[in-house]
């Protein structure tokens, strides 16, 4: 349950959003902060995620940054990058118990100036950051890269993607590339952080048992020597490259289980009226237990254990993913795209558009249960222009009609078809 | 009927707790405020289960992985919708099987009552058939693959089948494709007529809900016939030897960074409040000495021995209990070596006394924080029901651990009681 939002608009590039729910044991503080995705920033940015749990100029090691943590009864402070469509975010996070349960009076405040210190406060020399951790947090992130192939499932829809916008910023994987982050020089990418701190989007996002004034009045205390002065508009190119014709690849791995995933091109934007009935046909196909691929590809056929199908929406892009036998690919691609072009022709039940929209109304109310999703999706919510609003939320989902989502899912082109397969299978596929 | 309750002061958390005349524990925890609520129907019976004694008194052996095939096979009733029939209501089902418990469990945000009666009806009703059971098959081998492929879980399960020779813990959870295609109607339905019986079974349902009215509901929907219920299944675990089977098992799958699971071999826990003591005792003391304000860990990162992948647990369960350390490393003989001698030291130094009060706070910040989540809250508390264990003590027997009982966490002969899993 939410019992108030409450927004500070300090400046245009940099907001405050106060999210009051009393249910949680612990408070939640984030930040944002919004670039453009290209591989150059992505990797930087990744790099950046990463030198900030390394230590502050307070807390100089990460024995210091983490024991100042533990202390206040264990908070956690994260930070990563997350991509948008063609946009990329840096989150920093701290959550922490909340001050009615510890002894500890002031673990919010301590909380809000750790995290300003963690972030704007990283430990440098003037003019670059640590060297000895920025040389080590490199080699760490080319092999969290390198590493990304042990998650086939992910990272068999990740390169679907990357194949399929091979042209588009959309390709980018958000840590970036080993190439890219091999090649950054210490000096330039604190340059890069110390000027994107003064000309980024920043919000602030809290959520928990905290007052809305106080908080107001604690990031202003906080924040206010690093408010962006300048407006900057982030560069955002949305073009889709099409092909003519579906783009079929494989690639050999070292897999016992061949990995099958279509693209398709939408058509349809987050902010297009028939987005609702688009993420209703992605959801009747393969939104869990009832969808019509876990029916008839898993249960009636036995041909595999896990079948899904998401829509990006930042990119109008669905994507279906499934595990296979590694010679099903043929027998198992023809009944998906069966199974897709059923939908397009209406052969679903007023039944099959009920459940899809009890599973979508669903997962919008739940998401009050949990403070991370929701201040998430609170803050992609406004990335697209819109306001959060429960209740409208849950109206668009209800009012979809079948032709609608019949008139939604006859956009959808599919554009590639990417398969994962055993290094023993000849090349015929 | 009597009602317990089982309340944590400090929290302000109450869960209600029915001893049913038949055995069948209830639990109902009422979560002001949470837009979901969840039910989750437990039979004491996993992946550890394949050889008992039933009822009669005779020694049964089961083909390997058969609790998870089972847990399969309960999704299906006359229809074969399970998935759809609640799907229906806006709930979402789904089940897991570990190594001493089979779980199955809905989530919804409206119509759980009728999403309750589903669940219990489809759990105390199977409907096994030759045909069913054949065609999934197909399925389960798929995820078993799937698995397969999953470097992670490889190393770990390598290592459990290598550090022991007799006990069950060695067997992946869901067999292999061999005992899969050998699994039959037969022996499903031996297992579960053995263990899915009340008195091996809880029932635990969490969400914003009115106590009186949920237990009404729920006494009024336990079907007769599977009340009156026995089972009386006891597990056979063979002897176990103190050392390991094997000391070094390797596989290649082609990882980008070769990975490790270190395991130190413990003694045969049983399940009590004395284990999970312990169990919290080792957990500070291995926070100490491996986690990330560790001089270990701080050290062999910035020398690149290890990365942020590297992590540490202390398990028990049932007639066993190891320590394990993974994560990737190009050089994992030489972090083997020193997770050696930073226990070495320990047991010579002990822990600080500043250390030891932070690590405390933390435990007990992070407790506090986990009732957040009340998927985490609740499979953690089903998990140590199963052992013993009041997850609710867990504040008061932190509070009381001390000093020295730390100090001695790792004074124990390790002597051939080391295993090494990698795959390269």
């Amino acid at each position: 349950m939410i019992e108030g939002i409450e927004k500070y608009e300090i400046t245009q590039n940099f907001k405050i959003r106060v999210v009051k729910s009393k249910k949680f044991k612990t408070d939640l503080i984030g930040l944002f902060l919004l670039r453009p995705l290209n591989d150059k920033e992505a990797s930087q940015l990744a790099l950046i995620s990463r030198l900030l749990t390394r230590g502050s100029m307070k807390y100089k090691s990460a024995k210091l940054f983490n024991d100042k943590l533990d202390e206040m009864y264990g908070a956690v402070f994260i930070s990563d990058v997350v991509k948008y469509g063609e946009k990329i975010t840096m989150h920093c996070k701290i959550q922490f118990p909340n001050k009615r349960l510890v002894e500890s009076e002031n673990i919010l405040q301590e909380s809000m100036k750790f995290l300003k210190e963690a972030v704007f406060n990283v430990y440098h020399d003037g003019n670059s950051f640590n060297s000895e951790f920025f040389e080590q947090e490199k080699l760490k992130l080319i092999e969290e890269i390198n590493s990304r192939v042990n998650d086939k499932i992910t990272y068999a829809v990740d390169r679907c993607i990357e194949i399929m916008c091979e042209k588009e910023a959309f390709s980018v994987y958000h840590y970036g590339s080993v190439e890219t982050v091999k090649s950054l020089e210490n000096e330039e990418v604190y340059s890069y952080f110390t000027e994107i701190l003064k000309s980024s989007p920043i919000d602030i996002l809290t959520i928990g048992d905290m007052d809305f004034d106080e908080i107001h009045k604690l990031v202003i205390k906080n924040f206010s020597d690093v408010i962006p002065a300048e407006v900057v508009e982030i560069p955002c190119q949305q073009f889709c490259e099409e092909e003519k014709e579906v783009k079929y690849v494989s690639e050999k791995m070292n897999v016992n289980q061949g990995k099958l995933t279509l693209g398709f091109r939408t058509h349809i934007r987050y902010d297009d009226p028939l987005y609702e009935p688009a993420v209703l046909f992605a959801t009747i196909l393969g939104g869990g237990g009832n969808s019509t691929l876990f029916r008839n590809i898993r249960e009636k056929e036995s041909l595999c254990y896990y079948i899904f199908s998401k829509i990006e929406k930042f990119k109008s892009v669905m994507l279906i993913a499934s595990g296979i036998e590694i010679e099903n690919y043929d027998r198992t691609l023809k009944l998906i795209v069966e199974e897709v072009d059923k939908l397009k022709r209406g052969e679903f039940t007023e039944d099959d558009i009920n459940v899809a929209k009890e599973v979508l109304v669903s997962s919008v109310k739940s998401l009050t249960d949990y403070p991370n999703s929701f201040i998430n999706y609170y803050y992609s919510r406004e990335l697209t222009g819109s306001e959060y609003n429960e209740n409208r939320i849950i109206d668009e989902v209800m009012n979809v009609t079948k032709e609608e989502i019949m008139e939604a899912g006859n956009k959808f082109i599919l554009d590639t078809v990417h398969f994962i397969k055993g290094d023993e299978l000849n090349e015929n596929q | 009927m009597k009602i317990n309750e089982i309340y944590d002061a400090k929290l302000d958390e109450k869960i209600f707790h029915i001893p049913h005349p038949s055995g069948l524990d209830i639990f109902i925890y009422p979560k002001k405020d949470y837009m979901k609520k969840y039910a989750y129907f437990t039979t004491k019976y996993g992946a550890l289960y394949n050889e008992f004694i039933d009822e009669s008194g005779n020694e049964i052996k089961l083909p390997m992985g058969i609790a998870h095939f089972l847990e399969h096979k309960i999704f299906e009733d006359e229809e074969g919708d399970i998935f759809s029939q609640f799907a229906r209501l806006g709930a979402n089902v789904n089940a897991y099987t570990n190594f001493a418990s089979t779980v199955y469990y809905f989530s919804t945000v409206n119509n759980f009552e009728s999403a309750l009666k589903i669940l219990i009806d489809f759990v105390t009703t199977p409907h096994i058939n030759d045909e069913n059971v054949e065609k999934e098959k197909g399925i389960i081998v798929q995820e078993i693959k799937m698995y397969d492929d999953d470097p992670n879980w490889r190393v770990y399960f390598n290592g459990l089948n290598a550090m022991y020779e007799n006990h069950p813990i060695r067997e992946d959870i869901a067999g292999d494709e061999a005992s899969v295609r050998n699994s039959f109607p037969k022996d499903l339905m031996k297992a579960y007529d053995t263990f899915y019986t009340p008195d091996n079974m809880t029932l635990f349902l969490i969400g914003d809900f009115e106590f009186e009215s949920i237990k009404k509901h729920v006494l009024d929907i336990l079907p007769e016939a599977y009340l009156n219920k026995k089972g009386n299944g006891k597990i056979i675990l063979k002897n176990e030897k103190k050392e390991v089977n094997k000391a070094l098992v390797e596989m290649k799958m082609g990882v980008p960074i070769p990975m490790f699971n270190f395991f130190i071999k413990g003694d045969e826990a049983s399940l009590d409040e004395k284990n999970f003591k312990k169990s919290m005792i080792n957990r500070i003391a291995l926070d100490y000495m491996f986690g990330k304000s560790s001089e270990f860990y701080n050290i062999n990162y910035e020398n690149g021995l290890i990365n942020g992948t590297f992590g540490y647990e202390y398990s028990y369960g049932l007639g066993y209990s190891y320590f394990n350390f993974g994560g990737e490393s190009n050089d994992s003989d030489t972090v083997s070596s020193k997770i050696l001698q930073e226990i070495d030291k320990f047991n010579a130094e002990g822990i600080q006394s500043d250390s030891f009060i932070r690590i405390k706070r933390k435990i007990i910040g992070r407790y506090i924080s986990s009732f957040n989540s009340i998927q985490y809250i609740s499979n953690t508390f089903i998990n140590y029901y199963i052992k013993g264990i009041n997850f609710l003590n867990f504040l008061s027997i932190v509070e009381s651990i001390s000093e020295e009982e730390v100090n001695n966490a790792f004074k124990f002969d390790m002597e051939n009681k080391i295993t090494l899993s990698k795959v390269i």
